[in-house]
């Protein structure tokens, strides 16, 4: 049984098979960044680090300009990137077998979503933190998701 | 004797007129061959000038990527924040 298996390109996509405990950690970090992005209309999430380093600020040196272009593009971006978490929990949920198959389009939001989970983790406990100690579970997980990414890259590129 | 006011203006329409960058920042989360990716695929870049930039952003700590109108570069901007990228934007200066 291959345990850590890659993503491999099939037939019209490209597939990997999860286990329930992976499908359990991918589905606990997802829910956690939707909860985050969910409050990104309000105030105190400005405060909120997680938020901050996913929905950055774009103008540093000015905050008029900053605060336009957040005004312009939070919700949005917000919507989007917890819609992408969603949906990579909805895929997990209904992946028979545990059998993920994308195709392109879902393959780069896939890519995406667990860029931001990797973003939201290292924000979260620290990113000293999780590189450094990979025997804690958190540093493995940080790990193992760095893996995971750097496979689906990899499966993408190869189209 | 100079008008202060019309000297004003004009500054401002020369600042208007120039062009704005695309700064992407080192992190020390997104993985190297993924901002290749980014750049690859969403700017069309062909792959060497992506790794280069990519590379540039790795050791110099960022890069100006793209340049134009601000309009143009709140789109991108906004494209990069939507791929996890640290990005921002700056007038170019002279």
């Amino acid at each position: 049984m291959k345990v850590l298996g890659e993503f491999v390109r099939t037939h019209g996509g490209i597939e990997r098979r999860f286990t329930s405990s992976e499908r359990r950690m991918l589905t606990n970090l997802a829910g956690g960044v939707v909860a985050s992005l969910d409050t990104a209309d309000e105030v105190g999430s400005y405060a909120d680090p997680v938020v901050t380093r996913l929905l950055p600020v774009a103008y540093p040196d000015d905050p008029d300009a900053a605060a336009e272009y957040a005004g312009a593009t939070r919700s949005r971006l917000a919507a989007a990137k917890s819609d992408a978490a969603r949906r990579l929990v909805a895929d997990l949920e209904s992946a028979p077998g545990g059998v993920v198959h994308l195709d392109e389009a879902a393959a780069v939001r896939w890519l995406t979503a667990l860029g931001d989970l990797r973003l939201a983790l290292a924000e979260r406990v620290g990113i000293e933190e999780v590189q450094r100690s990979v025997h804690t579970p958190q540093g493995m997980l940080y790990a193992w998701l760095t893996w995971l990414q750097g496979s689906l890259v990899e499966a993408v590129e190869a189209h | 004797m100079t008008d202060v006011l019309e000297d004003t203006r004009v500054e401002q329409r020369l600042r208007l007129g120039k062009p704005w960058t695309l700064i992407v920042w080192d992190d020390p989360v997104n993985l190297m061959t993924y901002v290749t990716w980014v750049f690859t695929s969403y700017f069309g870049f062909p792959k060497p000038k992506s790794e280069r930039l990519m590379m540039q952003v790795h050791t110099e700590g960022r890069a100006a990527v793209v340049s134009g109108t601000r309009e143009e570069m709140e789109r991108h901007v906004e494209a990069m924040h939507g791929y996890g990228l640290q990005a921002t934007l700056q007038q170019v200066d002279g």
